[in-house]
């Protein structure tokens, strides 16, 4: 089995998304505009958000390879869910991190029982217990069948979830992300090239992950 | 087909029932932890009647959490004891019912704890009964069919790992967070004597969480439970 | 008639069974023989779906046994090393339970006729927690009569048993054959593999090194 970066489609796809991540970032410090009230805290915007949906639609991938094991038995369909479970988790992470720092200015305090983030924090710890249960389950090939279970629920759970919180506290803002239709160009199309370049992101990081759990498996 | 399947599953709730009677280790268990962490509520919180009253739903429906969890991992305890679990799975049973037999015998079982555990919890924290207790009990029953339905199949994945008693509610905590909120929400509203139209949409929510676990059981526990 | 094709088999990775094949016709009595940890006891729990194979197909009379139909099983019985029991149940209650899971109406006096035929009937009413292994395993013993399988799987029948048990296995074992029924038994003692069995299957490194048509 060849290693990832081994093949020459792999390299220039990688080259290829840092290039544009790179773009990206560049984008969001120096070309988008500062918000009056938010100064540099706003910019956290263009990397909280794409990591949250980046974040969604990995455990949707969770879910999705764990159907597809089922019907297939395939183990290839786990090392899929098993990498977007891991890059997934990692975003979450991310938005967790960037959440309070961007709420921090707007709000006066760094966390709020709000539908998004506490839809998040859930499905974090979750997936924490997600991975002790690979590690302590026991044998690897009946903990595919059994995570792939897990991943199904825990999908299944979010909308659940989100309007739970969303009624919980209805006086309670969202998160001050504003809605994106009525956004000037100046911050909606940076928007899109972030998510554009966060989702090129997570696909490459998706291949890769799935390739290096493919090759730990044959080792 | 349908009346060996509805056999199959009176068998079932039987044996489950049968074996609670026989032992009582489950209501036993849940009802005595259960009063643990009544006494551990009322020592470690300094506020007066008043205040408590506003959290008294969250601290009823936080005890019964508790309380989920050991019963659920007793109740699969005794499949793993003589690996009669393997007699169920090996037999010409339905395996969904498994599950469906899991779940009804749970909900009778914390229920039947929890009607005897409601009237101690307000008295030992010094609060008045509700009004509508009649109300409290019916929406705690429905609350009750979500939590076990997620507890045991959570429990059926569980059950064949190591450390599956701290994989139980670290997996399961998460899984019961809308339910949770859900139920303090409508506890809540009965308590302090509110209309049902401030409540009823966490009803809804919890019926939705009923069948969607419900349905989500049935289905997936054919695939977790073999080796 | 059962068919067991290409199962392979791994616990973390670790190969257990590798392409095993094998038929077995109706009234074949296979003595499942090899050292320890070859994977007897784990290729008759593929058979009885307790366990999942990694891959290969498994038919008893033409229906697939991997397939998620339960009557499927109905004709197939499997005793393991532990009871498959409840520890809180007497005899009685244990094998009431396992007859009405299996929809076989048989009447309480039949329970109580082979409880007395294994020795166990003083005990009918005990929770058979407090049972010995020996007692124990004559009680899988009364399991087997009563239900009576077209099929069954055994592992380590004579396992515990005093010399009076091991009589009772071998009269059993007589009369599943009389019977023109079908098992598979795990074995370790090559002179009872080759008393009872119509062939014995050998595994050895995860594979069947040896098929002895007695």
């Amino acid at each position: 089995m060849e290693l990832f970066f081994s093949i020459r489609k792999n390299r220039i796809f990688m080259s290829f998304v840092a290039i544009i991540f790179f773009i990206n970032l560049l984008n969001i410090i120096f070309n988008t505009p500062m918000i009056a009230d938010q100064h540099w805290a706003q910019k956290i915007f263009y990397v909280h958000v794409p990591s949250a949906w980046v974040g969604f639609l990995s455990y949707f991938v969770v879910m999705i390879s764990g159907f597809m094991l089922f019907i297939k038995n395939n183990d290839n369909w786990d090392n899929l869910g098993l990498a977007a479970a891991e890059i997934g988790t990692f975003f979450m992470g991310i938005v967790l991190i960037t959440g309070p720092i961007w709420a921090k200015p707007i709000w006066g305090t760094f966390w709020i029982w709000e539908p998004r983030l506490t839809t998040t924090l859930i499905l974090f710890l979750f997936y924490l217990g997600y991975f002790m249960f690979r590690s302590f389950g026991g044998n690897i090939e009946r903990i595919r069948r059994q995570s792939a279970a897990l991943g199904i629920i825990a999908f299944i759970n979010v909308p659940i979830i989100f309007l739970s919180v969303q009624f919980w506290e209805p006086e309670i803002q969202s998160h001050p992300q504003v809605e994106m239709v009525s956004q000037p160009a100046g911050i909606l199309y940076p928007f899109i090239f972030s998510l554009i370049s966060f989702t090129l992101l997570f696909i490459l990081m998706l291949r890769y992950r799935s390739h290096i759990i493919k090759f730990k498996n044959i080792l | 087909m349908g009346v060996f399947l509805k056999k199959m599953f009176y068998s079932l709730i039987k044996k489950e029932l049968l074996i609670e009677f026989r032992s009582k280790q489950i209501i036993l268990s849940m009802l005595i932890f259960g009063l643990a962490i009544i006494l551990i509520f009322a020592l470690s919180s300094n506020v007066s009647s008043e205040i408590l009253i506003n959290y008294s739903a969250g601290m009823f429906w936080l005890m019964s959490l508790f309380i989920v969890v050991i019963g659920v991992h007793r109740s699969f305890a005794y499949e793993k004891e003589f690996d009669a679990f393997s007699l169920l799975v090996s037999a010409p049973v339905d395996r969904g019912l498994i599950f469906l037999s899991k779940w009804v015998s749970g909900f009778i079982f914390i229920t039947t704890t929890q009607l005897i555990i409601i009237i101690p919890f307000f008295k030992l924290l010094l609060l008045d009964i509700p009004a509508d207790l009649y109300l409290f009990i019916l929406t705690s029953m429905l609350i009750n069919l979500g939590m076990m339905a997620i507890a045991n199949l959570v429990s059926g994945i569980v059950i064949r790992s190591n450390f599956s008693e701290i994989l139980l509610p670290i997996l399961i905590f998460p899984l019961l967070s809308p339910l949770m909120i859900a139920a303090t929400k409508i506890s809540y509203g009965i308590i302090n004597s509110q209309s049902y139209e401030i409540w009823n949409v966490w009803v809804l929510i919890v019926i939705s969480i009923v069948v969607l676990f419900g349905l989500a059981g049935y289905a997936l526990f054919d695939f977790i439970v073999e080796e | 008639m059962l068919v067991v094709n290409n199962i392979f088999k791994s616990f973390n990775r670790l190969n257990i069974l590798n392409n095993i094949c094998f038929t077995q016709n109706k009234g074949e009595i296979i003595a499942l023989m090899g050292k320890n940890g070859t994977g007897k006891s784990t290729l008759l729990r593929i058979v009885a779906r307790i366990m999942k194979a990694d891959s290969g197909i498994i038919t008893l009379n033409g229906k697939d046994l991997t397939s998620t139909d339960s009557r499927y099983r109905k004709n197939m019985f499997y005793i393991g090393h532990e009871p498959g029991l409840y520890s809180f149940f007497t005899p009685r209650e244990n094998l009431r339970f396992l007859l009405n899971i299996r929809d076989l109406r048989i009447k309480e006096v039949l329970i109580e006729e082979k409880l007395d035929r294994y020795g166990l009937i003083d005990f009918i009413d005990k929770p058979i927690a407090f049972f010995s292994k020996g007692m124990l395993q004559k009680l899988k013993l009364v399991q087997i009569d009563l239900i009576n399988p077209d099929l069954l799987l055994f592992d380590e029948p004579y396992s515990s048993l005093d010399a009076d048990g091991v009589l009772l296995v071998d009269r059993l074992i007589g009369e599943i054959k009389i019977q023109n029924k079908s098992a598979i038994l795990v074995l370790h003692d090559e002179q009872k593999a080759r008393k009872h069995g119509d062939c014995i299957l050998k595994l050895e490194h995860g594979s069947i090194s040896k098929k002895n048509v007695l």
